[in-house]
């Protein structure tokens, strides 16, 4: 009967180990990827908007080679702060489901108004034809370098759906959690000091699997060079990446210590008590 | 003391040892179920993954008896240039066809043949002063020599083509004739977006 009890125990530390690990897996994801603001400090951090500004001038130098105009023609028809404006709009499209679209108007105007000025004026029907070609190419450039995707209502259902998970799922685990506790102080109501132990063995499983995790991923996973893309978008992303596994590190260190000052608390309690018992045993015979 | 001490350390590594065993479970069964997806999700990971050539020097391509291409270069290096003393053309010849490579010089369309391997080579630029915009003085029996790291290698230019853009990709690739296809934007000196394009066919002579 006491080994039946034993294993049990066990069995509920384990799933309590579980239910922790999937709680704090689920914390960090939230607090990163699936946050806007931290999506949002990530870009500013990593010079995001600085990056994208310089590819979409180096994107529509691309084209003026073959156009036959000047490259002056590019000249200021993007600003620094529209890129980080529109950048915005996209990012608000897929956290807030927004559906506001990127206004190339001022581009489209400035690049007309820099080739007139190139052409002093003298443009006939079909080169305007072309010309107007060559602008709305370059205004599609611009939206696809700041957008990169047609998807944004896509990816914000899928987004807000894995938010509901998100949020289900951890009222299950915490209810979970509870249960398996309470589990434990019913299975050790006679030695009560064990749910420290218990509780010690499912902080120390993962501690052990968050840290195993972590080197894991390191040691398969070249993330200095993810590329995604372009420098900017991979820059953020590898940021992101390595700042989950740092967060996946603190929770494992901090998770195995605790788990092992719990089982050696648990160990001193246990001595404790042997020797009072002992102590006691042998008091009437004195 | 000693007992207590002893005692403590006895009950640690017991409930130690059965947390690993307890891991030791877990990772296995882990392993187990989603082994195979994690190791192809790392794979798929380490794809988008560059780098590998980061810092290396680029390695010239070497041609083998069997007209094989050892090692052929990486997405975006020089491997040879083109010359065409007709339009005093000397240029850069890339691997990979994209606009960041065309502002370097001539790109090699990466689905094509390389000079030599006895197939259609697919080259194109920009018809920008400094690359094709003489490309209208070319006429047939003019001469395209290519110089790359293993051999050189004349072509004839037998025809000229003007096609749609769209229709670029249609390009014929084949193994059975080496035939050296270059093309560049038209009209030469379009003002604007050139939705068309000129195309050079030239042959191997030697």
């Amino acid at each position: 009967m006491k080994v039946v009890k034993n294993i049990i125990q066990y069995i509920v530390a384990t799933i309590l180990a579980l239910a922790i690990l999937l709680l704090i897996l689920i914390n960090i994801f939230s607090s990163s990827i699936l946050s806007k603001d931290y999506v949002l400090s990530k870009l500013d951090e990593q010079n995001y908007y600085d990056k994208i500004y310089e590819d979409t001038k180096s994107n529509f130098e691309n084209y003026i080679h073959q156009s036959g105009l000047d490259e002056e023609v590019l000249n200021d028809i993007v600003a620094k702060e529209k890129v980080k404006k529109d950048t915005k709009i996209i990012i608000n499209n897929i956290y807030n489901g927004m559906d506001e679209k990127i206004n190339t108007e001022e581009i489209k105007e400035r690049l007309n108004e820099n080739i007139n000025n190139s052409l002093n004026g003298k443009i006939s029907a079909t080169q305007r034809k072309s010309i107007d070609t060559f602008v709305d190419t370059i205004c599609k450039e611009y939206e696809a370098t700041i957008s990169h995707t047609n998807y944004e209502q896509k990816i914000h259902t899928g987004y807000k759906q894995i938010e509901r998970y998100i949020n289900l799922a951890k009222k299950g685990i915490l209810i979970g959690i509870g249960v398996c506790i309470v589990l434990i102080i019913l299975l050790t109501l006679k030695r009560i000091y064990r749910v420290i132990a218990r509780i010690g063995i499912a902080f120390t499983i993962d501690g052990i699997l968050l840290l195993f995790a972590q080197n894991y991923i390191n040691s398969k996973v070249r993330i200095s060079s993810i590329t995604i893309l372009n420098d900017g978008t991979s820059e953020v992303l590898r940021s992101i990446l390595n700042d989950i596994l740092g967060n996946v590190l603190k929770y494992g260190s901090v998770l195995l210590s605790i788990g092992i000052i719990l089982i050696v608390i648990y160990g001193l309690i246990k001595s404790i008590r042997k020797i009072k018992r002992e102590k006691e045993q042998y008091t009437p015979e004195n | 003391m000693h007992n207590f001490v002893i005692n403590t350390i006895k009950a640690t590594i017991i409930e130690l040892i059965v947390a690993l065993f307890i891991t030791a479970i877990i990772l296995g069964l882990g392993y187990f179920l989603f082994g195979a997806k994690v190791e192809e999700t790392m794979s798929l990971i380490n794809k988008v993954s560059i780098g590998v050539s980061e810092g290396k020097e680029a390695v010239d391509p070497v041609m083998n008896e069997e007209n094989k291409i050892i090692n052929y270069p990486e997405y975006g290096n020089k491997y040879g240039t083109i010359k065409i003393p007709k339009i005093d053309i000397d240029l850069p010849v890339y691997y990979g066809d994209a606009l960041d490579i065309l502002k370097k010089g001539v790109g090699h369309s990466s689905g094509s043949y390389f000079p030599g391997e006895g197939g259609s080579i697919i080259y194109m630029g920009h018809n920008s002063k400094k690359v094709f915009r003489r490309f209208s003085e070319l006429q047939i029996g003019n001469k395209i020599q290519v110089t790359t790291s293993y051999g050189e290698f004349n072509y004839k230019i037998y025809d000229m083509q003007l096609i749609n853009e769209t229709e670029v990709d249609k390009l014929p690739i084949q193994k059975e004739k080496e035939i050296l296809m270059v093309y560049t934007c038209y009209p030469f000196n379009n003002i604007g977006y050139a939705t068309q394009r000129y195309v050079v066919y030239a042959e191997l002579e030697s």
